[in-house]
């Protein structure tokens, strides 16, 4: 399972779970999840590849201040995407996010679109690992 | 919710001591029915007493009776700082600054548009645009987006979107002084920039409501408000995307910034500064430049609508008496002059920076807009001395949710309710089938339930009530 959303969580806004057995997997997941909160990730054309690069010394800040870059291209460039190739290292300067992502400006007309993110809080914001995987869990204000 | 530890001072009023966890600086206090406490989440009695926590709070922190949990404070929460020795915090405005109610009348009868009520509804949906990236009718350079943060609705009406009366209906004449773009970040203007004049999702809406009570027929009267079936628009939006930019940025501002004014907080939502610090005034002037959009917003949106109805009924929209009732903010920290008694029987006559989180400013005489669900109706009532008295001047500001989007969107199928909904009368628009579904009235409390208990607490007083005939959702 890539991700799930929580149902008990969340009562005026979104929750979900992601996961992954790396870092990598679990931030492109973390991003589809996000991703498919606002539309159907499968009706989105990956036609322009947007670079995002950052760096933090702690990981949930990094998983916080990209997933906030996603809500903010998706008003201000009105981009939403659908294909992401992320990597993650860690060095002594923390860890460095390099991501490539793909996709394509809103279209009300194609899009299968859903609910309108305002932003991603911090509200039981956690990234763990158990049993050999990755969980991070993120509350989203619709 | 677990009511053991709460004592109960009025029939609406119970109080959390601040012997009931370590930290706590003032009581907290609950406007309710024993009813509503009952079905209120646990999450409200954490939040409200974290927020009791906070350095320089003043008299008691409050949770109304719509509460649930929220980010920080929760919704339905009302907190006062002393302005030298307290704190602002975002978690006590929420993401989106400015989110509000505005409620606007006309001298059409339920008769006079229900045969034209879908070619309205469906004009209606294509000029305000609504959901993921709507984009509003407006063009504006960097410039002028940083003249209307300024001028708030004055942008409007310089710029022909707004009628001269129109300001005096509006919270602060729809201008807060304080604002300051250059507080405001880069990606916060670039966010924006294309939203102007649309309405988000999530439970923003633009309804056409009928008259269904009217309890107070010469405060009615005096509003505008003169018969049963009369037809009115209310519209619930934000500051869209430059508000809730504004709360991402300084939650990340103030969080860096805490330890150097050693302050600790129990849940990183309610990161805060001191009021008078530098980076407390720049939030506060970045604050206010997103309220004063946030009325900007709401005002390019009366525009639309008056036209759609011009379009429609073929009259003027002055001709069609489309007036501004009043539009108030539910999100915002506003510094205003207040004289209660706190906890320790002390007076405190002073002014204070009061956070309201999903709650409506609720002073004598003044309007207040309450919106239930989109299958319920909703609610205008005038503020009290009895407010101001013991709430800072504040009331509810709908009727809060009861159950989860994601269990909604699970029980519920959108095109079953919007079917539904036709049924009941009520014609439909929305961007999202999925978003409609999250909406159901279903997953609302009862919004005569937290009415009634505002009133038995003296907080508000009704004066109409009004049910949905079509409505526009994101």
């Amino acid at each position: 399972m890539h991700y799930k959303f929580l149902p008990e969580i969340a009562t005026a806004d979104i929750a979900f779970e992601a996961y992954g057995k790396k870092l990598p997997e679990l931030f492109e997941n973390s991003t589809l999840a996000l991703m498919e909160v606002m539309a159907d990730t499968k009706t989105i054309r990956p036609r322009r590849h947007v670079i995002c690069n950052m760096q933090h010394a702690i990981l949930e800040d990094l998983l916080f201040d990209f997933l906030s870059e996603l809500v903010y291209q998706k008003d201000a460039k009105r981009l939403l995407f659908s294909k992401f190739r992320i990597k993650i290292q860690l060095s002594a300067k923390g860890y460095t996010l390099n991501a490539n992502i793909w996709g394509e400006e809103i279209d009300p007309q194609r899009h299968k679109l859903r609910a309108d993110i305002k932003a991603v809080t911090w509200h039981l914001f956690k990234i763990e690992k158990k049993n050999n995987r990755y969980l991070a869990r993120v509350v989203l204000d619709i | 919710m677990e009511t053991g530890n709460l004592e109960q001072i009025s029939n609406t009023i119970w109080e959390l001591p601040t012997g009931f966890k370590p930290g706590m600086l003032v009581p907290a206090r609950l406007v309710a029915t024993k009813k509503l406490l009952q079905e209120m989440d646990e999450g409200v009695l954490e939040q409200i007493t974290n927020v009791t926590c906070l350095p320089g709070i003043v008299g008691y922190a409050w949770a109304l009776s719509d509460a649930h949990w929220g980010y920080g404070f929760p919704i339905g929460g009302v907190a006062a700082f002393d302005l030298e020795e307290g704190v602002i915090s975002p978690g006590g405005i929420g993401f989106d600054i400015n989110c509000g109610m505005r409620l606007i009348t006309t001298n059409l009868e339920a008769h006079d548009v229900l045969p034209r009520l879908p070619k309205l509804v469906d004009l209606l949906f294509e000029r305000v645009p609504s959901g993921v990236g709507a984009r509003g009718p407006l063009r504006l350079s960097l410039k002028e987006l940083e003249e209307l943060m300024i001028e708030g609705a004055g942008w409007c009406l310089k710029h022909g979107f707004a009628w001269e009366e129109d300001l005096a209906h509006i919270e602060e004449g729809g201008k807060i002084l304080g604002a300051d773009p250059t507080k405001v970040s880069q990606r916060a203007k670039e966010r924006v920039l294309k939203q102007l004049g649309t309405l988000g999702s999530g439970n923003h809406y633009l309804e056409v409501q009928k008259v269904a009570q009217i309890f107070d027929p010469s405060a009615a009267s005096r509003l505008g408000i003169n018969q049963i079936d009369q037809i009115a628009v209310m519209i619930h939006c934000g500051s869209r995307g430059l508000g809730h930019q504004v709360g991402t940025d300084y939650l990340r501002i103030f969080d860096n910034v805490m330890e150097k004014y050693k302050i600790t907080v129990p849940d990183r939502q309610l990161v805060c500064a001191p009021f008078k610090s530098p980076e407390g005034q720049d939030y506060f002037a970045a604050m206010v430049s997103a309220a004063n959009c946030a009325f900007a917003n709401r005002q390019v949106i009366t525009h639309q609508t008056r036209e759609c109805f011009e379009q429609v009924f073929g009259r003027s929209a002055k001709d069609l008496g489309m007036n501004l009732v009043y539009d108030v903010a539910h999100n915002i920290a506003k510094i205003e002059n207040h004289k209660t008694i706190d906890h320790k029987s002390e007076i405190i006559n002073k002014k204070l920076l009061v956070h309201r989180k999903g709650a409506t400013r609720s002073f004598p005489g003044q309007p207040v807009i309450i919106g239930g669900s989109m299958e319920t109706g909703s609610y205008l009532l005038t503020g009290t001395d009895k407010a101001l008295e013991i709430t800072f001047g504040s009331t509810v500001h709908g009727s809060g949710r009861t159950m989860s989007r994601t269990k909604a969107k699970k029980q519920i199928r959108g095109r079953d309710l919007e079917k539904k909904m036709k049924e009941e009368g009520i014609y439909v628009r929305t961007a999202s089938y999925g978003g409609l579904a999250e909406e159901a009235g279903a997953a609302y409390k009862n919004i005569s339930e937290v009415v009634e208990a505002v009133e038995l607490a003296g907080l508000s007083q009704k004066i109409a009530s009004f049910t949905p005939i079509g409505n526009i959702k994101g």
